[in-house]
C-alpha cells in the first residue's frame, strides 16, 4: 500500500483554501497533519470529510494529555498544541472498482470559538495501477472445478505483490431457477429445522430468496 | 479431441460477506485495461496459509488488529438506555463534562426550604474530564420523544429534573432529585438526537407550565433557560446547547472489535487502564465452504495472546521490546495449517505456532520443574530477570509465607553461610525482589532462618544448636548473625531442575499464626485471667467473623470503666476503646461509629500495641480507624480490666468459650495475648480474608519452538456437507414453470419415482428448476 501525507497549515482563524489536485496511485494511506494550524484561538470543532462516502470523521476535542497513556514525543517533536491538532488522522483510499481513475474532494473544517472557521479544500484523483504494478505474477492456490455442463470453476489465486488471495470463478450465478431443498445438508439446516418444514429457495437474479411453506 | 485456453478476464471475483451480522469485510475492487477486475479482501492481503480441507477453505491472516479487516455497517441503532458521560462541548468556560455534585450547598435552597431532606438532591456542575464515575449518566429512552437521565450514587438513584421554582431572567434551576422523591411522570425530559459523523449528541428540553426550557451549561452549572427568549431558534441554537454522549473511557473498551486484556478497578468496576492491553494483535483463521462461487467467510480469533498452557499471563514479555509490563502480545506467532492428506472422514484441523517462551504451572505447594534445553538468546538468567513477579509471585518480609525457588545441585559450594532458598522479599501487594537467604546451620537451624520464629516443627537436631538455643547469652551475642540476606544470585540455566514453593494450605497458615500467639483451645483451661497476660506482653489483637445477628463484646469486669466494648445493634458496629491510666488518674477514650452494610459477612480486627502506642481496628481487611497514644504509656499498667466476655442472643459468657460451643453471632476467632509483628498483622489480615491460594504460570525463555493448537470438529465450522459425495442436487432445465404450487407437486411426483433409482445411501439435497435463459 502507498502512502500520502498531506501537511496544513495557517496563521489566522479565518481562512478558505483551496488546493491543487493531489494524485495518488492505487490504494494509499492518506495522513492529515494539522500540527500547524493556528490555536491562538482555540479550535472547538474539527471535521474531515474524506470524500469517499465514508464517515464524516469528527477527531475528539481533546485538551490534555494523559502523559501515563501517551507519547509526549509529538509534542516534543511538533511543538505544543492542543492534542487532537497534534495527532496524524489517517484513512485509506480505495481506487475505483470501475474505472481507472477515481476523482474526489477532501475536505477540513475547524472551527474557533469566536465563531470563524478554516476551510480546506482538497481533490484528489486516485489512479489504478495496472496489473503488473498490483498483482505482477499470479501462483494458483487451489482450484474446484463442477463437472456440470457449464464446467463451474473456481480458481484461489496468490498475487506476487502483497500476497492476496484472491478467488474468482466463471460461475456468473445469472440464472433464474425455482429450488426446492428436500434435505438441506448446507448453511440452511438449521432453518430447515427450526421451521420444521418445506423451504423453497428462490434464486432470481443471483439473489437468493427463502421462502417457507 | 479438443482443448480450450480459458482467459483470466473470463473469471468474475465476486465481493464476499461476513456470516456475522452488522459486521463487513473490508475489500475494494480493482478494473484492470481490458475491462475485468478482481475483489481484493484486505484480511486476505499477507495471507500465511491456505488449505482446504473437508470441503472448507481456510485461510491464516497474518497478525494485525481486527479492526483493520473487518468493519461496523450498522451503527444506528438506538439503544434503549446508555450509560454516558455527556459532554457540553460547545459551550465555553472551563470543564464541559456534567457532573453529579452531591454535596448540595444549602445556599441552593431558599430560606423556607426544609434542609432535612437534603440528602435526597443532588447538584450539577461540570469537570475537566471524565476520571471517574460521577460524570458517567444512565440515559434511558423512553421513547422518540422522552427520555430520563439519571445518576446512581450508592446504590441511590437521582434523575435530572428542572426546579418548580418560578424562573428568573428566564432561567429555571436544575438539579438532581431522588427517585423516591418523584413521579414517574416527572423524570421525563424531551430530547432531541442528532448525529455529526460518527459522534452523537442529545439536546434536553424540559416542560414546565405551557413554557419549554433547553438544558444548557451557564457558568459551572447546568440550567433550563426559557427557549422563547430568543428570537433565532434554528438548528444551530438547538445544536450549540447539546450534549455529545461520550462513553467513557474508563468503562468502554478502545475498540470492540479489536481483542483487549482489561483488569477492573476494585472500587469502581472501571476498567484501569494502567492494567490493561487494548487493541491486540492476533492471526485469525478466516473460513468459507468451498462450493463453488458461494458462500460467506467467517473467522476464528486465534490465541496469540495465551501462553503455551493455554492461559493467559503477564509472564511472556521478557523477549518482547513492548514496554508494557502487564500484558503482552504477540506470544503465539500463527505460521501454518497442517493438512498433510486430504481425507473427508477427517474433522480435525491443527495449526502449528511459534513461541519463544515455555510456560510453567506453580500450584500451591513446592513443584518441580527443569528449565528448558536452551534459553536462547539467553545463556542463563538471573531470577531478577525474570517476570516470575508480574505472574503473580508474591512477596513478604521473610521467607516462610514468601515464594521460595530452590536449585537443585550436586555439589552444594562451600561459604561461610550456607545457602537457604531464594525468596522474594517484599511487602505483600508490592512487586519485591528475589534475594537469596543465607543462615549459619551451626547457630540456627532451618525453620529460625525462615522466619522469626519457628512456625513448623524442627526436623534439624544438632547438639551444637542446642547448646546455643539454650543458652541465651550465646543466643543473643549471635542473633544478628544468624542469617544474611543478598541480592539473589540464583540462575536458570538449561536442563538444571528448580523447586518452586508456595504457601499451601491458608488455613494451616492461620492456626499455626494462632498458635503462635495464643493457644485458644487450652487457654481458658491454662490461664484464666488472660487479660493479666495481656497487660504483661503491653498489647492485645482481637479478631473474629460476623453477620447479621446483634452482640455486645465487652473487657469491662472491674469497679474501673476501662477497656473495650464492640457492640453492633442492627447495622451499626460501636466501638470504644477506654484507657485509664493510673499514675495521672485520666480515663482516654476513643469511639468509632461504623454502618455496616446489610446481608454482609464482615470481618473484624482490633489490634493495640504499647510499645508503639497505636491502636487499629480493620474490618473487611481496610483500615478504618487507628488511635494514638504515648509509646510505652502503659508499660507496667493495666490496658485490661477483665477477661473478654460476649453477650449475643444465644450465648453469654467468656468469649473463649464462644470458640468451643453453639453461638451464632461471632466466628472464626483470633486472639493474640501479646502485640501482633506488623508482617503477622498483615499476613493475619490477608489469610483471613482468602480461602485459596490461586496456582500461577511463570515462563522462561526457550528459543524458537513449534506447538500445534487443533480445532477438534471442522464440521461444525464448515456446516459444508452438502459436498459429501452421497449428496445430489438434481437440475431440470428450461421447464419454465412459475407456478409455485404446479412446480411443488412436479417436486413430489419426481421425488416419488427418483428414489427407487438412486443409491440407497443417496441423499437429495435441493430440486432446481431452472428456467429459460
Amino acid at each position: 500500500m502507498n502512502s500520502y501525507n498531506i501537511s496544513l497549515a495557517t496563521t489566522s482563524t479565518s481562512l478558505t483554501s483551496n488546493y491543487d489536485t493531489i494524485d495518488l496511485f492505487d490504494q494509499t494511506e492518506v495522513g492529515v497533519n494539522l500540527s500547524n494550524i493556528f490555536s491562538d484561538v482555540f479550535p472547538y470543532y474539527v471535521v474531515i470529510d474524506w470524500g469517499d462516502g465514508s464517515e464524516v470523521f469528527e477527531p475528539e476535542i481533546k485538551t490534555f494529555i494523559n502523559y501515563r497513556t501517551e507519547s509526549i514525543i509529538d509534542e516534543i517533536v511538533k511543538g505544543v498544541s492542543p492534542p487532537f491538532l497534534n495527532t496524524t488522522y489517517k484513512h485509506i483510499y480505495d481506487p475505483s472498482p470501475d474505472s481507472l481513475v477515481k476523482s474526489l474532494t477532501l475536505k477540513v473544517g475547524i472551527q474557533y470559538t469566536t465563531g470563524e472557521i478554516t476551510q480546506f479544500i482538497i481533490p484528489i484523483d486516485i489512479r489504478t495501477e495496472g496489473y503488473y504494478e498490483n498483482i505482477r505474477d499470479i501462483k494458483l492456490e487451489d482450484v474446484k472445478i463442477i463437472n456440470n455442463v457449464n464446467l463451474d470453476t473456481t480458481l484461489q489465486l496468490r498475487t506476487e505483490i502483497d500476497n492476496y488471495i484472491i478467488e474468482t470463478t466463471n460461475n456468473t450465478n445469472a440464472d433464474s431457477f425455482t429450488s426446492f431443498v428436500v434435505n438441506d445438508v448446507g448453511e440452511n439446516l438449521e432453518k430447515i429445522e427450526r421451521d420444521n418444514g418445506n423451504v423453497i429457495v428462490d434464486n432470481k437474479d443471483g439473489t437468493e430468496v427463502i421462502i417457507v411453506e | 479431441m479438443s482443448s480450450t485456453t480459458v482467459s483470466l478476464s473470463t473469471y468474475k471475483s465476486n465481493r464476499v460477506g461476513l456470516c456475522m451480522d452488522s459486521l463487513n469485510l473490508k475489500q475494494f475492487s480493482r478494473t484492470y485495461a481490458g475491462n475485468f477486475s478482481f475483489n481484493f479482501i484486505t484480511a486476505l492481503s499477507g495471507t500465511v496459509d491456505f488449505q482446504n480441507k473437508n470441503y472448507t477453505d481456510f485461510y491464516l491472516t497474518n497478525s494485525n488488529t481486527l479492526d483493520k479487516f473487518i468493519e461496523f455497517k450498522s451503527e444506528r441503532l438506538k439503544p434503549k438506555s446508555i450509560y454516558s458521560s455527556l459532554q457540553f462541548s460547545k459551550c465555553t468556560g472551563g470543564g464541559n463534562y456534567l457532573k453529579f455534585v452531591k454535596n448540595i450547598r444549602p445556599s441552593f435552597f431558599k430560606d423556607d426550604d426544609n434542609f432535612v431532606n437534603l440528602q435526597f438532591y443532588g447538584a450539577t456542575g461540570f469537570s475537566n474530564n471524565q476520571n471517574d464515575s460521577s460524570n458517567l449518566f444512565n440515559i434511558e429512552f423512553i421513547d422518540d420523544f422522552y427520555c430520563s437521565v439519571s445518576y446512581v450514587d450508592n446504590n441511590k438513584r437521582y434523575y435530572l429534573v428542572a426546579s418548580d421554582d418560578p424562573e428568573e431572567e428566564g432561567i429555571i434551576p436544575v438539579l438532581f432529585v431522588r427517585d423516591n422523591k418523584l413521579k414517574e411522570e416527572s423524570r421525563k425530559i424531551e430530547y432531541i438526537l442528532t448525529r455529526a459523523g460518527s459522534v452523537q449528541y442529545l439536546t434536553f428540553i424540559v416542560k414546565k407550565g405551557s413554557k419549554k426550557y433547553i438544558l444548557r451549561k451557564q457558568d459551572d452549572v447546568l440550567v433550563g433557560r426559557a427557549i422563547d427568549k430568543f428570537e433565532n431558534i434554528n438548528y444551530f441554537y438547538f445544536n450549540g446547547t447539546s450534549a455529545k454522549i461520550i462513553f467513557n473511557q474508563n468503562t468502554l473498551i478502545s475498540n470492540p472489535i479489536n481483542t483487549s486484556f482489561i483488569e477492573y478497578t476494585d472500587t469502581e468496576y472501571l476498567a484501569n487502564t494502567n492494567k490493561s492491553s487494548f487493541d491486540i494483535e492476533s492471526n485469525y483463521l478466516f473460513y468459507k465452504n468451498s462450493s463453488v462461487g458461494s458462500g460467506n467467510f467467517n473467522l476464528i480469533n486465534l490465541k496469540n495472546i495465551a501462553d503455551t498452557a493455554d492461559s493467559f499471563t503477564s509472564s511472556n514479555n521478557l523477549l518482547s521490546s513492548n514496554t508494557d509490563l502487564v500484558f503482552n502480545d504477540n506470544i503465539r506467532n500463527y505460521t501454518s495449517i497442517f493438512n498433510d492428506i486430504n481425507a473427508e472422514e477427517d474433522a480435525s484441523l491443527e495449526l502449528n505456532f511459534v513461541t519463544y517462551n515455555l510456560s510453567y504451572k506453580i500450584t500451591p505447594g513446592s513443584t518441580s520443574f527443569t528449565a528448558p534445553s536452551s534459553l536462547n538468546p539467553f545463556g542463563r538468567l538471573n531470577i531478577n530477570d525474570t517476570k516470575f513477579v508480574e505472574s503473580g509471585a508474591f512477596a513478604f518480609p521473610y521467607p516462610y509465607f514468601a515464594d521460595k525457588v530452590h536449585k537443585k545441585l550436586d555439589n552444594i559450594p562451600v561459604t561461610e553461610g550456607q545457602y537457604l532458598c531464594t525468596w522474594l522479599s517484599g511487602m505483600p501487594g508490592e512487586a519485591g525482589i528475589w534475594v537469596d537467604r543465607y543462615y549459619y546451620p551451626d547457630l540456627v537451624s532451618k525453620a529460625t532462618a525462615l522466619g522469626s520464629k519457628p512456625i513448623y516443627n524442627i526436623t534439624y537436631d544438632d547438639a551444637i544448636e542446642n547448646l546455643i538455643e539454650s543458652n541465651t547469652k550465646l543466643k543473643t551475642s549471635v542473633t544478628e548473625k544468624l542469617f544474611f540476606d543478598k541480592l539473589s544470585d540464583l540462575t536458570f540455566e538449561p536442563k538444571k531442575e528448580y523447586i518452586y514453593e508456595r504457601v499451601k494450605n491458608i488455613k494451616k497458615v492461620d492456626e499455626e499464626l494462632q498458635l503462635k500467639y495464643c493457644d485458644l483451645k487450652n487457654q481458658e483451661r491454662n490461664a484464666p485471667n488472660y487479660y493479666k497476660t495481656i497487660n504483661t506482653n503491653g498489647g492485645y489483637t482481637l479478631a473474629f467473623k460476623f453477620f447479621s445477628n446483634d452482640f455486645s463484646i465487652k473487657s469491662h469486669v472491674n469497679e474501673i470503666d476501662a477497656g473495650f466494648s464492640i457492640v453492633k445493634t442492627g447495622t451499626i458496629l460501636e466501638l470504644q476503646f477506654k484507657f485509664f491510666d493510673n499514675a495521672s488518674t485520666l480515663y482516654k477514650t476513643f469511639t468509632k461509629k461504623i454502618t455496616l452494610s446489610e446481608l454482609t459477612n464482615n470481618d473484624l480486627y482490633i489490634s493495640f500495641n504499647n510499645s508503639t502506642g497505636l491502636g487499629t481496628v480493620y474490618l473487611n481487611t481496610i483500615e478504618v480507624f487507628t488511635y494514638n497514644l504515648l509509646s510505652f504509656q502503659f508499660a507496667n499498667k493495666q490496658i485490661l480490666y477483665g477477661d473478654i466476655s460476649l453477650t449475643s442472643k444465644d450465648f453469654s459468657g467468656d468469649i473463649l468459650l464462644s470458640n468451643i460451643s453453639n453461638n451464632n453471632a461471632i466466628s472464626d476467632l483470633f486472639l493474640s495475648l501479646q502485640p501482633v509483628s506488623t508482617q503477622d498483622l498483615i499476613i493475619s489480615i490477608f489469610t483471613r480474608s482468602i480461602k485459596t491460594i490461586d496456582d500461577i504460570y511463570i515462563s522462561l525463555p526457550c528459543g524458537m519452538r513449534n506447538y500445534t493448537d487443533n480445532i477438534d470438529t471442522l464440521n461444525t465450522l464448515g456446516a459444508n456437507l452438502k459436498s459429501k459425495s452421497n449428496v445430489v442436487d438434481i437440475n431440470i432445465d428450461n421447464l419454465n414453470i412459475t407456478d409455485l404450487n404446479i412446480l411443488n407437486q412436479v417436486k413430489d411426483n419426481l421425488l416419488a419415482g427418483i428414489q427407487k433409482s438412486l443409491p440407497a445411501t443417496t441423499v437429495i439435497n435441493k430440486i432446481n428448476f431452472k428456467n429459460f435463459k
